[in-house]
C-alpha cells in the first residue's frame, strides 16, 4: 500500500507541492506556482498574498484528484516578525484550511543538508568528505562533512543594504565598486579562514539554492547533481560581474535590484572556492522539500534514519569550542539517557526530547568559557545566541533554559519565577528535563566519571538509582540527594542512590 | 529553429489560399466522380459550397481588412492583398462556373433519371401546385416580411449567409420602378417535398417566388431574384486563428467596418437596374460579385441524402465499425491497458472505445479523477453524461472546454455550464491561445500506488464526427507519459511550465523545435550517405519555416513522402530538391484526419502522431500534444496505415510541381486505401463472431449473463 503524503512548503519565490510515497521516497507528482518577487523584504509573501491562496486552492484540487489525504504545510520564516507570521498563518487558514508550520533558518539549513546527505548514495559524487555551501534566502551557509556525517557549520550574513551603497556610490568616486565589494566580503570571511576547519584540498563543494547558476547550469532532465566546471564558472563570474546592468536584465533576466546581491554572492562564492581549495564543484537541484519527506518519513516510522546525529555533532563541536570537559559531558549524558529512557512510564516525554535531553548534556557548561561567575546564564545566551541546526526557536529556548537551571544552587523558587515567564507546557519540559540532568549530573560531581553504569528501577514511591562502582561514592551520594529535591518536586518520585560494588568487571 | 534563408525564395511557395481552392477543387472532382454513389456525390457537392463560404467569411474577409488597413506585407509565396484577393476572385469564379455545370448538366438529369428531382413550380400537376399553394398560405406567407428600399427608408441590412429575394415592381399607375428585399427565413427547409410523389422537390425560393404578388397587393412585379451575401465573420480578431499582421493592426479598424460583405451572389439572369442597385447600397467590389447559373448555395445538397426516401444503392454502403474486443463494455478497460498499449484508427476501430474508457472510469471506485480536453463537442454527447456522473460519483473531473472553437461558440459554452451544474471542474480555456491538444487523463488508485491512464488523440471527443472524420488514438498507462500528462493538465489549470517533458512534445514552441531537430537528424544521416527518409501525415502544410526545412532536406538527398489532404503550399519541382519530395492529396468518402509524423532515423524508425497540422497557428499559438508510439507492434501497425494511404491510387491526387493530377491507372491494380481499411473492419468483425460462436459450441452448459459486478 502506497503512503503518500502531500508537501507543501512556501519559499520567497515558490509555492511547491509534492506529492511524495514516503516510504519509496519516489514523487508521484510535482506542481511549482511561482511567486512574482516582492521588494521589500518585511513585505514578504502578504503582497502576494492572493497569488499563494490561488495556489493553494489548486493544490486542495490536485491532492483530492491523488486521493491523498495526508499532506503538511510548511514555510519559510526567517525574515517575518512572529507575530506576522502568526497573522499570516491566520489568514491563510481561514481562506484555505491550511495550517503553516513556520520554519526557521537552523531548521532549514538542516533540512537541506538531510536532503543532500540521502541523495548522494545514488550520486556521482564519490568524495565521502565535502562542504555544503547554501544560498540561503537571509543568510549564507557552509557546512563541512567528514566522512560522509556532519562536522561543522558557519553563517554569513551578507549586509545587503552596506553593499548596495557601495554600489551606488562608487558612481561618483573613481573607486571600483566592484574591488570594493570584494574586499568588503574578503574581511567579512577573515574570521570564517582563521577558525573555520577546513579539509585538505582537492575536495569537492556542492552549493545549493544557487538560484541564478541552477537557471543556467542545472540539469533539465531532473538530475540531482550537475557538475560545474571552473571554467563555466569563471566565465560567468566575469559576465555577471563585468557585464553592464541592462545586458544583465535583457540576457538573464536580472532585475536591477537584485543585480548587487547577485555579484556580491558570486564574490563570496569565488572566493569560498580559493579557501576551500576544492577541486570539484556540483550544483544541487534538491531543496528543503526532500529533507521535509524524510523528516515526515522518520517521523511516521516509514523510513529509518539517523540524522539526528548532525544535530549532536554540531551541539559538540560547539562544546568543544567552548572548552567544555567532553568525557564529563559523554559520562553525564551516558547515564541521563539511561534514566530518561528507564523512566519514561513517569515523563512521558518522547524522542524530541530526548535529542534535547542530550544536547543539553553537552552545552550546559559552555558559560563556563565566559566566566565562572554566573555561568549557567552565560550558557544560556550563548546557547539562544548559536544557530543550533535543526531546530525550532522553542527547541533552543528548551535547551538554554535547561542550562540556565542546571545549576544545583539555583533554588526551587527560582526555578518557579523563571518558568512562570514561559508557557506552561515548554516550562514542564524544561522541569523536567532539568531534574532528570540534575540526577544524572550529580553522578559525576566529581569530575572523575565514576559511575559508568547505572541500574534504575521504580517501586512505589521511591526511583532507586543503583550505581555499579568500585570508587568511593560520598560526594555523589551528597549531591545526588540534593538534586533529587527538584526531581520529588516535579515527579512525587523520591530517587535514591544506592551502590553497588562491581563483582565482575 | 534555424534555416536555410535560400529555400525561403517566395518563388519556392505556392498561396496558401489559392492551394486551398485547389482542395476545394479535389472535394468538386469527388462530386463529378461517377465511381462515387449519386448521392454522396450531391454531398461533396454541398460540402465545396459549405467550405467555400467558411472561406470567404474568414480568410478573404482578413485579407480584406489588411485591404483597408493598406498593409503592404506580402505572403510567403511574394504576393501582396491585393493581388491575394485578385487571384483568388479570379479562381473561384472559375470553381463557381463548374460547380454549377457539375449541378445542371451531370447531377441534376442523373437524379432525376432515378427517381429523385428537384422541379420548378411550372412542372407540377395542378394537384400539386395547390398543395404548394396551401402551405405557401398558411405556413410561408405570414412568418414573411417583405422590406420596402426607397427614399423615406433606408436600405435594409442583409444578414451573413441569408438568401433573400430582390423584388423590382412597379404600380400599374405609374412608370417608377420600385424596389423591395424579402428575407427567406432559415427557420424553412430548403427543399420542400411534392405531393403524390417519392422524392420530388421544389426549392423554397422558387415557391415564394410564384407567390409574391401576395406579398404586394396593388402592385406589378416586374423581376425577382435570389440573392446571397457573405459577410466578415471574423469579427473577434484577436483570438482567431488570423496572421498575426492582422492582430497588429486590429487597432486600425474601424467599427463600421467589421462585417462588411466580402462576396455577393446572385442570379445570372438579373436586369442590370435591379444588379446595380443591389451592388451599390451592399458595398461590394466588382470582382466579388458572383453571377450565378443554378440555385444560389447548394449547401442545401448536404440534406438531400437525408430528404430521400430509399435508394440505398445511391449512397455509400454503411460499415459497421469493429470493435477492439479489449476496449469494449464487456472487459476491465484498466486491465487490458495495464498489459499492452492500443492503437485505434477511427472510424475503421469502433470510437465507443474511447467512450467506453470514460464510461468506466466514471463508475469505477478506484478512480480517483478525471481530466480532458473537449474542443468540439457534439450535441447529446454520451462523453458529456459520463463525465457529470463521474462528477456525482464524487470523481474529481476537470474539463476544459475551448469555447473559441469557431462557429461552436455558443454550443461549446451550453455544455460547459452542463458540466459545471452537474459538479465538473470547467477551464473555459486559455487566455491568448487555443488548446487544441486531445487528451484524456484518468487518475486511479491501486493497490501498489497511483498509476494514471491515458488516451490521446488526433481528433476531437466527438462522436458524430468520429464516424466520417479518419483519426488515431493510443491508450496507454506509460509511467513517463503520465507525468507528462499529469504536469500539462497543471499548466492549463494555471500553474507554471514545469522544465521538460519525457516523452511528449507540446506546442507552443517545442513541437516546431523537435520537427527541426528530426529533419535535421535525417539531412545528417542523408549527408553520410545512409539512408533517410521522412513521411508526414497531416490536413495543412504552410508554415513557410517547415516547408523551407523540407526542401533542405530533400536537397541533402532525404526521401521525402507527405500525406496533406488540404493546403499544400509546397511545390516538389524545385530543381534543387533532386525530386526527393512527392506529395499525395486523399480526398475520399472519409474526411482524412490524422496527423502522423514518421523519421527513418538510420533503421532505428520512429513515429509520432499529434494534434497539430504544420501551420504556423498550430506550431505557435495553439496548445498541441505530438505523442510518440513505443511499443513495437503499434509502430508497425502505425508504419503499416501509412503505406497503406501512400498506396493509393485511386482517391489519392500526386502532386506535380504545383498542380494535384489524379494518379493514372492504367495497367496497375486499383487501391483505394479507405476502402482497403473498411473491409478488414468487416474481416476482423467476422472473425470475432466466428471465434465467439466456436466458443459457444463447445460450452456445454448455458453460459448465464450476470451483471459485471457478481
Amino acid at each position: 500500500m502506497a503512503n503518500y503524503y502531500g508537501i507543501i512548503y512556501l519559499s520567497y519565490r515558490s509555492l511547491k507541492l509534492k506529492i511524495i510515497d514516503l516510504k519509496k521516497m519516489t514523487t508521484l507528482e510535482t506542481v511549482v506556482a511561482d511567486i512574482p518577487p516582492t521588494v521589500a523584504k518585511n513585505h514578504v509573501f502578504t503582497q502576494e498574498l492572493d497569488t499563494i491562496i490561488r495556489g493553494l486552492h489548486g493544490f486542495k484540487q490536485i491532492l483530492k484528484e491523488n486521493g491523498v489525504t495526508s499532506f503538511k504545510m510548511w514555510a519559510n520564516g526567517q525574515l517575518l516578525e512572529p507575530m506576522t507570521a502568526a497573522y499570516l498563518g491566520e489568514q491563510i487558514f481561514t481562506q484555505t484550511g491550511f495550517t503553516i508550520h513556520w520554519l526557521n533558518e537552523n531548521q532549514l539549513i538542516y533540512l537541506k543538508a538531510i536532503g543532500v546527505l540521502e541523495s548522494l548514495d545514488e550520486q556521482i559524487i564519490s568524495d565521502p568528505s565535502f562542504y555544503l555551501l547554501n544560498f540561503g534566502s537571509s543568510s549564507i551557509t557552509i557546512s563541512k562533512f567528514a566522512e560522509q556525517t556532519f562536522h561543522t557549520n558557519w553563517n554569513f550574513t551578507l549586509d545587503e543594504q552596506l553593499n548596495h551603497e557601495v554600489i551606488s556610490s562608487s558612481t561618483n568616486t573613481t573607486a571600483n565598486a566592484i574591488e570594493i565589494l570584494d574586499d568588503i566580503i574578503g574581511s567579512d570571511l577573515i574570521s570564517f579562514r582563521n577558525q573555520f576547519p577546513f579539509l585538505d584540498a582537492g575536495h569537492t563543494l556542492i552549493v545549493q539554492d544557487a538560484n541564478f547558476l541552477n537557471r543556467i547550469f542545472l540539469d533539465k532532465k531532473g538530475v540531482k547533481f550537475t557538475k560545474l566546471s571552473s571554467k563555466k564558472f569563471l566565465n560567468i563570474y566575469e559576465k555577471v560581474l563585468y557585464s553592464p546592468n541592462q545586458y544583465l536584465e535583457e540576457k538573464y533576466h536580472i532585475p536591477l535590484s537584485e543585480q548587487t546581491n547577485l555579484v556580491a554572492r558570486l564574490i563570496l562564492l569565488k572566493r569560498i572556492i580559493a579557501l576551500t581549495k576544492v577541486k570539484k564543484i556540483y550544483l544541487t537541484s534538491i531543496s528543503a522539500m526532500t529533507g521535509l519527506a524524510l523528516a515526515e518519513g522518520i517521523q511516521s516510522h516509514l523510513l529509518k534514519r539517523n540524522y539526528d546525529s548532525m544535530i549532536v555533532s554540531a551541539a559538540q563541536y560547539l562544546a568543544a569550542r567552548y572548552d567544555v570537559d567532553l568525557n564529563h559531558c559523554h559520562n553525564v549524558i551516558h547515564n541521563a539517557l539511561h534514566l530518561f529512557d528507564q523512566t519514561q512510564k513517569i515523563h512521558h516525554l518522547g524522542h524530541d526530547e530526548r535529542l534535547l535531553l542530550e544536547l543539553a548534556g553537552y552545552l550546559s557548561d559552555i558559560g563556563n568559557f565566559i566566566g565562572h561567575t554566573d555561568h549557567f546564564n552565560h550558557s544560556a545566551y550563548i546557547i539562544t545566541a548559536s544557530k543550533l541546526l535543526g531546530l525550532s526557536q522553542t527547541q533552543i529556548q528548551i535547551i538554554a533554559e535547561v542550562a540556565r537551571l542546571y545549576n544545583l544552587q539555583t533554588s526551587r523558587q527560582q526555578i518557579n519565577e523563571r518558568l512562570a515567564q514561559i508557557p506552561p507546557t515548554t516550562g514542564l519540559i524544561i522541569a523536567k528535563l532539568v531534574a532528570i540532568l540534575r540526577l544524572a549530573g550529580a553522578l559525576d560531581a566529581a569530575f572523575e566519571q565514576k559511575v559508568t553504569k547505572t541500574s534504575i528501577s521504580l517501586k512505589a514511591n521511591t526511583l532507586i538509582v543503583t550505581a555499579y562502582s568500585t570508587d568511593d561514592l560520598t560526594l555523589e551520594k551528597w549531591t545526588f540527594n540534593r538534586s533529587a529535591n527538584l526531581f520529588t518536586t516535579v515527579f512525587g518520585i523520591r530517587p535514591q542512590l544506592k551502590q553497588r560494588m562491581i563483582v565482575n568487571k | 529553429m534555424k534555416v536555410k534563408n535560400k529555400f525561403l525564395n517566395p518563388d519556392f511557395f505556392i498561396n496558401r489560399e489559392l492551394s486551398w481552392i485547389d482542395f476545394n477543387g479535389r472535394v468538386l472532382e469527388e462530386a463529378r466522380d461517377p465511381e462515387n454513389p449519386l448521392l454522396e456525390r450531391a454531398n461533396f457537392l454541398g460540402i465545396t459550397q459549405s467550405n467555400v463560404d467558411e472561406f470567404f467569411m474568414v480568410r478573404v474577409a482578413s485579407l480584406n481588412k489588411l485591404k483597408t488597413a493598406h498593409v503592404e506585407k506580402k505572403d510567403a509565396a511574394g504576393l501582396t492583398v491585393a493581388e491575394q484577393i485578385e487571384a483568388i476572385n479570379q479562381k473561384e469564379h472559375h470553381m463557381v462556373a463548374r460547380r454549377y455545370t457539375t449541378y445542371n448538366r451531370s447531377l441534376i438529369p442523373l437524379l432525376a433519371k432515378q427517381g429523385i428531382k428537384i422541379v420548378s413550380v411550372r412542372d407540377l400537376n395542378d394537384g400539386q401546385y395547390e398543395a404548394l399553394r396551401r402551405y405557401f398560405n398558411d405556413e410561408v406567407y405570414p412568418v414573411l416580411t417583405p422590406m420596402a428600399d426607397d427614399s423615406s427608408r433606408p436600405f435594409p441590412f442583409i444578414a451573413n449567409n441569408s438568401l433573400n429575394i430582390a423584388v423590382r415592381l412597379h404600380l400599374p399607375t405609374s412608370t417608377e420602378a420600385k424596389y423591395a428585399i424579402i428575407r427567406i427565413p432559415q427557420l424553412f427547409k430548403r427543399l420542400i417535398r411534392v405531393v403524390n410523389e417519392p422524392n420530388t422537390f421544389v426549392l423554397i425560393e422558387d415557391i415564394i417566388k410564384e407567390f409574391i404578388p401576395l406579398l404586394f397587393a396593388g402592385y406589378t412585379i416586374d423581376e425577382t431574384t435570389t440573392f446571397r451575401v457573405i459577410r466578415d465573420m471574423d469579427l473577434d480578431v484577436a483570438e482567431r486563428d488570423t496572421s498575426d499582421l492582422l492582430l497588429a493592426v486590429q487597432e486600425q479598424l474601424k467599427e463600421r467596418e467589421h462585417g462588411s460583405v466580402v462576396r455577393l451572389e446572385i442570379e445570372k439572369q438579373t436586369s442590370s437596374a435591379l444588379a446595380r442597385r443591389l451592388i451599390t447600397n451592399l458595398k461590394v467590389s466588382s470582382q466579388a460579385i458572383y453571377y450565378i447559373n443554378g440555385p444560389i448555395d447548394l449547401t442545401f445538397l448536404k440534406k438531400l441524402g437525408r430528404e430521400v426516401n430509399g435508394h440505398a444503392d445511391l449512397r455509400f454502403t454503411p460499415f459497421t465499425p469493429y470493435q477492439v474486443p479489449e476496449l469494449d463494455e464487456h472487459h476491465d478497460i484498466f486491465a487490458e491497458i495495464r498489459r499492452r498499449d492500443f492503437l485505434v484508427q477511427h472510424p475503421y476501430d469502433s470510437f465507443n472505445s474511447v467512450i467506453n474508457f470514460i464510461k468506466q472510469a466514471a463508475f469505477d471506485p478506484q478512480v480517483l479523477a478525471i481530466k480532458m480536453t473537449l474542443y468540439r463537442v457534439s450535441g447529446n454527447s454520451p462523453i458529456i453524461k459520463y463525465l457529470g456522473q463521474a462528477a456525482q460519483q464524487g470523481k474529481q473531473v476537470t474539463v476544459l472546454v475551448e469555447v473559441k472553437a469557431r462557429f461552436d461558440e455558443k454550443n461549446n459554452v451550453r455544455w460547459a455550464k452542463k458540466l459545471e451544474e452537474m459538479g465538473c471542474h470547467v477551464i473555459y480555456g486559455l487566455v491568448g491561445l487555443k488548446t487544441h491538444s486531445k487528451t484524456i487523463l484518468i487518475i486511479r488508485k491501486e493497490h501498489d500506488g497511483i498509476r494514471r491512464y491515458m488516451h490521446f488523440g488526433t481528433g476531437n471527443y466527438n462522436d458524430v464526427t468520429a464516424h466520417f472524420y479518419t483519426d488515431i488514438g493510443l491508450f496507454t498507462c506509460n509511467n513517463e507519459m503520465g507525468i507528462d500528462s499529469t504536469n500539462l493538465f497543471n499548466t492549463l489549470s494555471g500553474f507554471s511550465q514545469p522544465p521538460y517533458y519525457h516523452r511528449l512534445h507540446l506546442s507552443p514552441k517545442n513541437i516546431r523545435k523537435f520537427i527541426g531537430h528530426k529533419i535535421d537528424n535525417e539531412i545528417a544521416h542523408a549527408q553520410a550517405g545512409d539512408p533517410a527518409l521522412i513521411r508526414m501525415k497531416m490536413n495543412s502544410l504552410s508554415d513557410p519555416h517547415i516547408i523551407a526545412k523540407l526542401y533542405e532536406a530533400a536537397a541533402a538527398g532525404v526521401k521525402i513522402e507527405l500525406i496533406v489532404r488540404g493546403i499544400c503550399c509546397l511545390r516538389n519541382d524545385i530543381p534543387e530538391c533532386k525530386n526527393n519530395i512527392t506529395v499525395h492529396s486523399i480526398v475520399g468518402r472519409l474526411l482524412e484526419h490524422s496527423r502522423i509524423y514518421y523519421f527513418s532515423n538510420g533503421g532505428k524508425e520512429e513515429i509520432y502522431f499529434a494534434s497539430a497540422d504544420m501551420m504556423k497557428r498550430n506550431l505557435d499559438r495553439r496548445v498541441e500534444i505530438l505523442y510518440p508510439v513505443l511499443e513495437d507492434d503499434l509502430q508497425q501497425r502505425g508504419i503499416a496505415i501509412f503505406d497503406t494511404l501512400w498506396r493509393d491510387n485511386v482517391k489519392a491526387r500526386n502532386l506535380v510541381g504545383t498542380q494535384f493530377k489524379r494518379i493514372d491507372r492504367r495497367g496497375i491494380t486499383s487501391f483505394n486505401a479507405q476502402e482497403f481499411f473498411i473491409s478488414e473492419a468487416k474481416r476482423k468483425q467476422r472473425q470475432i463472431r466466428k471465434e465467439s460462436k466456436r466458443r459457444n459450441k463447445k460450452a456445454s452448459h448455458f453460459i448465464p449473463l450476470l451483471n459485471d459486478q457478481n
